[in-house]
């Protein structure tokens, strides 16, 4: 009896084995110790610890915020030798741009920031496997095998010392590359603010766009003449407060779409100098870097009896255009951050073609 | 008001400034991008993960200029902070003009082994340390058009005849780089 009992019982293990999920692909996913659920990053094939080789997985956060992340390995068998949810092979709330590396052990070569104990009834991975696991699957990430007892020493100082064998292993990303980081928010509403000063009459503003290959050729030039008197103090303070954007809105669709933008942030360093400058009539705005957004120069000139005049020009690469011709009528609009803004209608363009579009103000 | 008033009442303000406060521009992804020393504008590559300069072993990064027009090509690395250890617009881990067809290696640092066009200098920024324990990098380039490969590799030690001596082979280990669309 007690000789079925064991029969049954190993047969119901065996039974509970086979039907368990096994190795990187269908093992479940953990739970972070902070309850933040895993997804799969990438997968690793050739991890060893075993003879005296490590394997190190170093890993970037490439997410805007912080994330948990874990390194999963299991054995030829394909099980599962470490438990993330218990912080083995886990470091948690890795901040936006920060590198750290997950090892099965230390090594006196390369720097570990944690290392993992194996769990029964794994004692050692001869021929094993990986997944890198985190709460955000935007890690760029290398795994190397490494070899746990050398250390590269100068021939100079120790003509016998060897150093120490290391291999990438060639992880795989589970989605097809870690996904490109999202585009920065755009400095533009999705659609055009309303209540924006006007042009003092047809063909008072023009706009003029050029998309090329290399981007370094792209080109921005946008001149706005205003109908009615604006103060300085309309522009606000671009020291301390006030921030500019460029938008620009097409039809396409059908209704007025945002198609890109351009910031000019307030205060800030622009080489050696302040991005801003104070004027008798306003305030200038020069960026010989161009960035974030490829804004070279923007002239806020306030005028009493007549209006105001804007001068935008930009240049190169980090300009967001793309997508010429646009679909008219396109609206264009400069906006101060919590302040007024200046808009022209552009209806018939004089070009609108895949490189170049060019027009005066309705 | 009491001074342990006054600064409770200042560390509160501290850490709702903390609070308040966006997260610092920081790794491969979200530091502004660099504008090369002849004024052009800086595009994203590669990234690589994994960037080491610490006991003795060095990353090279090997970029081919498959556009049909010269262009600027550089390598910025990250430390383990994030902290971005090296100006590009100051010319360090940059190489100007890189013709087409040609070849160029930013490395780390020199190597007995492998060949550098230009080595990086590490400025005090992030953990400030003269070294990259666990690093990140950032090809950048003029244009998109370049194919890189990395490699980890010991600075110490070359290749040599075994007939002739017994000394050891460099260690060196290929760097995988992620290629941005």
């Amino acid at each position: 009896m007690r000789l079925l009992t064991a029969i049954l019982g190993l047969g119901a293990t065996l039974g509970l084995v086979a039907t368990a999920g096994a190795g990187i692909t269908d093992t479940p996913l953990p739970t972070f110790s902070d309850g933040h659920a895993a997804q799969v990053v990438a997968l690793v094939p050739g991890v060893i610890k075993s003879d005296a080789i490590e394997t190190d997985v170093i890993c970037t956060n490439l997410a805007p915020a912080a994330v948990d992340v874990g390194f999963e390995v299991f054995d030829v068998a394909g099980v599962r030798a470490n438990r993330v949810s218990t912080g083995n092979g886990a470091l948690l709330a890795v901040a936006p741009g920060r590198t750290v590396t997950i090892a099965t052990g230390g090594t006196a070569v390369m720097h570990e920031d944690a290392t993992i104990a194996l769990e029964a009834p794994v004692t050692e991975i001869a021929n094993g496997s990986a997944r890198v696991v985190a709460t955000d699957v935007r890690l760029a990430c290398n795994a190397f095998t490494v070899d746990s007892l050398h250390t590269v020493e100068s021939p100079n100082k120790c003509s016998t010392c060897k150093p120490p064998t290391l291999a990438n292993l060639g992880l795989s990303y589970v989605a097809a590359s870690p996904p490109p980081p999202p585009p920065p928010p755009s400095p533009c509403p999705a659609t055009p603010r309303s209540g924006c000063r006007k042009p003092a009459g047809p063909g008072r503003a023009m706009v003029l766009l050029k998309d090329r290959t290399p981007d370094e050729l792209d080109t921005l030039l946008w001149k706005w003449t205003g109908a009615t008197p604006t103060a300085k103090a309309d522009f606000g303070d671009p020291f301390t407060t006030t921030g500019y954007a460029l938008c620009v809105y097409d039809h396409t669709g059908g209704t007025l779409t945002r198609r890109f933008g351009a910031a000019m942030p307030f205060g800030g360093t622009c080489g050696t100098r302040p991005c801003w400058k104070n004027t008798t009539t306003g305030y200038v705005y020069v960026d010989s870097a161009r960035t974030p957004d490829g804004v070279a120069a923007l002239t806020l000139h306030a005028a009493g009896s007549a209006g105001a005049k804007l001068i935008l020009q930009g240049k190169g690469a980090h300009l967001p255009l793309s997508g010429l011709p646009l679909t008219t009528p396109v609206t264009v609009q400069l906006s101060s951050d919590n302040g007024p803004c200046w808009s022209a209608d552009y209806s018939s363009p004089t070009l609108n073609n895949t490189g170049n579009f060019k027009a005066k103000s309705d | 008001m009491t001074g342990r008033m006054v600064a409770r009442v200042g560390l509160g303000f501290f850490l709702w400034t903390l609070a308040q406060a966006g997260p610092v521009a920081a790794g491969p992804t979200d530091t502004p991008l660099p504008t090369f020393s002849d004024s052009k504008a800086a595009v994203s590559v590669y990234i690589a993960a994994g960037v080491i300069k610490n006991n003795n072993l060095e990353t090279d990064v090997i970029c081919t200029n498959i556009d049909t027009v010269p262009v600027d090509i550089g390598l910025e690395v990250f430390d383990e902070t994030g902290a971005l250890r090296n100006s590009i617009a100051a010319g360090s881990g940059a190489m100007l003009n890189v013709g087409v067809g040609k070849t160029v290696t930013v490395g780390t640092a020199g190597t007995a082994e492998l060949h550098e066009d230009q080595v990086i200098t590490l400025n005090a920024a992030g953990n400030a340390t003269t070294v990259l324990r666990n690093g990140s990098g950032r090809v950048v380039a003029t244009s998109k058009n370049l194919i890189c490969t990395a490699a980890v590799v010991d600075k110490v030690h070359t290749v040599l005849d075994p007939a002739t001596s017994s000394l050891p082979p460099p260690s060196l280990a290929q760097l995988q780089l992620v290629k941005l669309p």
